[in-house]
């Protein structure tokens, strides 16, 4: 019987063989299926105009004996980028948000002009000069970038804590920029002049001088030793406090894994001497951070980071500093921490998870801890997101949680559930 | 009598030329040949920008389209296939990039300012990877054997003599452990290509079709990619509007990425 078998199959492959193999079943299928529209004849223009609004509604509960409190948001985010000939560029960047209920002090409504430049650059590219306000961002590491001079300031309005999201809502600096190119390097210069002395609060003020409040000037080098690292150093002045040095760097190990580091060190004012006090001391000392993003097969992205600042206070230092100012003053430390886009301990961690199409297609849902070293409180935050053709529409949470003297148990804020919607036009 | 032997000679010549080019069932094949000449089908020479489109299906139903304008050219350095991938549609992701330079990849996107170092197995969550299936040299990247001559149906359904070729990854840029290509032995087209993993597992499988003259030669404008853990997954890459452009080899770098707009 087996002998049989396998002679009728031999004699099937053979006939096979000679008609030629038929497609696979499940190939065949495939083979029929037909897209609902034609493909592009024309390829598209590149549009001048990027349009989305967004809307957030949520239930914040508080510490405090504060209750809980209904939180909503509406914003409009556009990006005009238009070409002008082979070699000119213009770029009118603005986003506006109502957010509420609103902060101490603050407006509900905010507009942000985050870039309003003119780019020309070479036919090949080499060469690039831009001049206006820029959004020069610089940094790898995903939660905490020393190398990003530009950041100080640079967040008008806190919209999501999402560190990958918050950066779409940044100013730009108003700089004159210029940048050179050649195979395997490149070299930036960027002059940003003081305008104003410090920040506005006012609803549409184009605000100058919540990022150009002092005369910075940065260089910076890029370097590509192979195609598996890459490398940037910097050197950064500012008016007032002196020279900061840099370096970066992204590897990759094997497929599925990139590395990066970060270092800055050099001259900046302490932290809680810049929150607390008119004249701040300016001191020597280094920020850090590096991890690792680790992709598995089925789309789940890991990164683990590590994130050192010499500037923040250590463990014995917030103690003593709780002890003498009190936990109410301490607020005014972590709003210049987070002016700063820096971090409140000297020593902290994020771990950030993203899982695509989880369970079904187009469900995103991403995952973020951030971990104070130093007092062991920590900030959570789930994202479940839905993508339709046009919009998206996700479920968010997050929660402060720690010791009542913590940077996070001590926050007003403990848990917030919202639901948002994006619209793309 | 010179003239004559002259134009004989030369036949002669011309026959000789044609008959090495020539798909010879008579000769063994030289794969590493077969690879070139199919990899040149798949991809023009010059520098060029064309439009691919993506559009996946689940179980039979379109569930999503995304639209990219790439932008590719070899380098000088090293022969390397580099593609710049701007995302189109849908709007949520128009202005993105994707730099594809071997394992230099970089994910950019406009929104946040950010160049993010991406590893292959990231790129290959995204639609983006699909046109590796298109527009890459494989020859560069892998070596290949000779399988044998087979007859299969291609992806219109028409039978079709074909050599198969095994393809090992011969270099650290090489996207796939390994490949089996079917060459058609008339006019060396692509015709399919089973992409493998390391452990051997099928990653996909790909269907080259509707040949049509774009740059020079008659090349695919559709490949139909069966995903091969779950062959209901199905994305079918349509590439149109074909242009020759002269793109600088400084677009292939990251520091480039925030000054690109294409054209």
């Amino acid at each position: 019987m087996r002998t049989f078998r396998a002679g009728a199959a031999a004699a099937l492959c053979s006939a096979l063989y000679v008609v030629g193999a038929p497609v696979a079943a499940s190939d065949d299928a495939a083979l029929d299926l037909k897209p609902e529209t034609e493909a592009p004849a024309q390829a598209a223009q590149r549009p001048a105009l990027r349009v989305f609004g967004e809307m957030a509604a949520g239930r914040l509960t508080q510490r405090y004996g504060l209750g809980t409190e209904d939180t909503r948001r509406a914003s409009l985010d556009l990006v005009w980028d238009v070409k002008v000939g082979s070699q000119w560029r213009a770029v009118l960047s603005d986003r506006l948000d109502d957010i509420h209920p609103v902060e101490s002090g603050g407006r509900s409504t905010l507009n942000s002009l985050r870039e309003a430049f003119v780019g020309w650059q070479g036919e090949d590219g080499r060469a690039g000069v831009d001049l206006g306000r820029v959004n020069y961002r610089n940094g790898p590491a995903y939660g905490f970038n020393p190398t990003d001079y530009f950041r100080d300031g640079a967040s008008r309005a806190v919209t999501t804590a999402d560190p990958l999201a918050l950066r779409e809502n940044r100013l730009g600096t108003v700089m004159l920029r210029g940048q050179w190119l050649w195979q395997g390097g490149s070299a930036t210069v960027a002059l940003a002049p003081k305008l104003r002395d410090g920040p506005s609060r006012e609803s549409f003020s184009i605000d100058l001088g919540a990022t150009n409040h002092a005369d910075r000037a940065l260089l910076a080098v890029g370097l590509q030793p192979s195609d598996r690292i890459g490398l940037q150093a910097f050197a950064f002045h500012q008016q007032g406090k002196g020279l900061q040095l840099g370096a970066n760097g992204t590897m990759l190990f094997g497929d599925a894994t990139v590395g990066f580091v970060e270092w800055s060190g050099g001259r900046d004012t302490e932290l809680l001497g810049a929150a607390l006090g008119p004249s701040p001391r300016v001191i020597s000392r280094h920020r850090a951070a590096a991890g690792l993003t680790h992709t598995t097969a089925s789309k789940l992205s890991l990164t683990a980071e590590w994130q050192y600042n010499g500037f923040a206070l250590d463990k014995a230092q917030w103690q003593a500093a709780v002890a003498t100012f009190g936990i109410e003053a301490m607020g005014a430390y972590l709003y210049e921490v987070q002016r700063r886009q820096d971090t409140a301990s000297r020593q902290a961690a994020m771990l950030y998870l993203s899982q695509k199409d989880a369970g079904i297609k187009n469900l995103d849902l991403t995952g973020l801890v951030r971990y104070n070293a130093d007092d062991r409180s920590r900030f959570l935050w789930v994202e479940a997101r839905y993508h339709f053709t046009r919009a998206d529409l996700a479920l968010q949470w997050q929660a402060n949680q720690g010791g009542a003297l913590t940077e996070y148990g001590a926050q007003t804020g403990r848990t917030l559930v919202q639901v948002l919607a994006a619209f793309y036009f | 009598m010179n003239r004559t032997r002259l134009k004989l000679l030369l036949s002669l010549a011309a026959a000789l030329s044609l008959a090495t080019a020539l798909p010879a069932s008579a000769q063994a094949p030289n794969p590493q040949a077969l690879l070139v000449a199919s990899d040149a089908i798949r991809n023009p020479s010059q520098p060029f920008k064309v439009t691919v489109t993506l559009t996946e299906f689940e179980k039979g139903q379109q569930v999503d389209s995304t639209t990219l304008t790439s932008y590719a050219r070899t380098l000088e350095s090293g022969g390397q296939f580099a593609t710049l991938v701007r995302f189109d549609q849908p709007a949520r992701d128009a202005g993105k990039l994707m730099l594809k330079n071997g394992k230099d990849l970089w994910f950019y996107d406009p929104g946040t300012k950010s160049s993010v170092r991406i590893s292959p197995q990231q790129r290959l969550m995204g639609e983006a990877s699909n046109g590796d299936v298109i527009t890459v040299s494989f020859a560069r990247d892998y070596k290949a054997t000779h399988d044998g001559e087979e007859t299969i149906a291609d992806g219109e359904r028409k039978q079709r003599r074909s050599h198969k070729l095994l393809l090992a990854a011969a270099t650290d840029d090489a996207t796939y452990a390994s490949i089996e290509l079917w060459v058609d032995a008339e006019n060396r087209r692509p015709i399919k290509a089973r992409f493998l993993a390391d452990s051997g597992r099928l990653l996909k499988t790909a269907y080259y079709r509707r040949f049509q003259p774009h740059l020079g030669a008659e090349r695919p404008t559709e490949t139909v990619i069966i995903d091969g853990l779950s062959p209901q997954q199905v994305t079918l890459v349509r590439l149109s509007d074909f242009a020759a452009r002269n793109i600088p080899v400084t677009w292939f770098q990251r520091d480039y990425l925030p000054r690109f707009q294409g054209d």
